[in-house]
């Protein structure tokens, strides 16, 4: 058996699923379960949420240990699953090691949709949130409105390479100081905070939060305390954000 | 027939967000699912009379029951519906209050809604822990 391959593989198993936002105690299951395949004495993965380390060891080879640092991360589900479906069926001898690499290497950039479908799932997203909390057509239309700023925002932060904190704190500015003057022109001061909520839930740290949760509920306190902050963190950008928007607002002209 | 708009408005709202963060396209109307049916148990116990954090609770405890099944039967990491499907229940109005409330200078209230967001955060996380721990003693 090629013991190198195999502990490429499942580091490169292990960056995917970190990449796209899996729980830590998950990525280094899937790490270890790749390694046992080897049947030899220690493997061991230790994994952060910012990096990896391996190390295979027995008697017969000399030890293979490799450290992985895993700098940007993107939410991506689809790679979660895939990652953990091909790791399952090299655990269960379905295929090879040989040709699970590949399969890995292929998935390590794919995005599962164009990016213009992430943008106006973006606005989607705010509009149909409004809706969930009882609000009008006036007020899906105006989150909508908030919804193409928030895409504006992820375009030039794409384009700045700003950081996620700057972004998030931008649009929800933007977002709060749209509507208070959208709404003081249309004189329908109802559901001012329907709109702005609706608004903000694409930028909430959903993911953070899970992840958060389920690390630490594994004992991994480390990662789980790091995306506890990670949650708070994003959570109080937003808010400021908000709370600019609301108050340049009032100085304006009372609107509140 | 407010409460079917929400639900389907939910319904949607997920799926819409599942493409945001990437979930696989024959998951998508699972995870729509949970993130609507989370919001009709939340609906459905606040009309009853319960309280908000009670009703965050339960409908916790629904969406988390609800992902884990699917995650079964689908043979997909919980996190792929969990994710998608918790959104709807993220406490968003009350931060949203809390900084408003600040901004006009009503400190009280704004202390009220920050004590309700952060225990709407913490039985959030009671029920996805009393989930994933009933789940894994089932597991083999």
């Amino acid at each position: 058996m090629n013991y190198k391959l195999l502990v490429d593989t499942a580091i490169l198993a292990g960056e995917i699923m970190l990449r796209s936002g899996a729980e830590t105690y998950r990525v280094e299951d899937t790490i270890i379960r790749i390694l046992r395949t080897s049947k030899l004495q220690k493997s061991e993965a230790f994994v952060t949420s910012t990096g990896i380390i391996v190390t295979l060891d027995d008697p017969t080879i000399d030890a293979i240990s490799l450290v992985q640092r895993v700098t940007t991360r993107s939410t991506n589900l689809t790679n979660i699953y895939e990652a953990n479906e091909i790791s399952r069926k090299l655990c269960s001898e379905r295929i090879t090691i040989e040709e699970a690499y590949p399969l890995l290497k292929e998935l390590k950039d794919k995005k599962p949709y164009p990016l213009w479908l992430v943008y106006a799932c973006t606005v989607f997203t705010a509009v149909f949130f409004t809706v969930l909390l009882a609000g009008t057509l006036i007020d899906a239309s105006l989150a909508f409105l908030n919804g193409i700023l928030m895409v504006g925002c992820m375009i030039l932060e794409r384009k700045l390479r700003l950081h996620g904190f700057i972004t998030n704190m931008l649009s929800s500015f933007l977002i709060a100081i749209n509507t208070v003057i959208l709404l003081s022109c249309l004189h329908h001061g109802v559901n001012r905070e329907i709109i702005i909520t609706g608004s903000i839930m694409p930028m909430v740290p959903g993911v953070a939060i899970t992840n958060a949760i389920r690390d630490t509920l594994q004992g991994d306190y480390m990662s789980g305390s790091a995306k506890a902050l990670e949650a708070f963190v994003s959570a109080a950008s937003i808010a400021a954000g908000i709370g600019a928007g609301l108050s340049l607002g009032y100085y304006l002209g009372g609107m509140l | 027939m407010t409460m079917l708009t929400q639900v389907l408005g939910a319904f949607v709202a997920t799926i819409a967000f599942s493409i945001v963060i990437g979930v696989p396209k024959k998951f998508i109307v699972n995870t729509g699912a949970v993130g609507g049916f989370g919001w009709f148990i939340y609906l459905l116990f606040q009309n009853i009379g319960y309280g908000v954090v009670l009703c965050y609770f339960i409908s916790s405890i629904m969406v988390a029951l609800l992902s884990h099944s699917f995650a079964r039967i689908r043979k997909a990491p919980v996190t792929v519906f969990l994710i998608p499907g918790i959104i709807p229940l993220v406490p968003g109005i009350s931060v949203y209050r809390t900084v408003y409330n600040i901004i006009i200078n009503e400190t009280g209230r704004s202390s009220y809604y920050l004590a309700q967001t952060l225990q709407i955060a913490g039985v959030i996380a009671i029920a996805i822990f009393i989930m994933d721990s009933i789940f894994r003693v089932f597991q083999k």
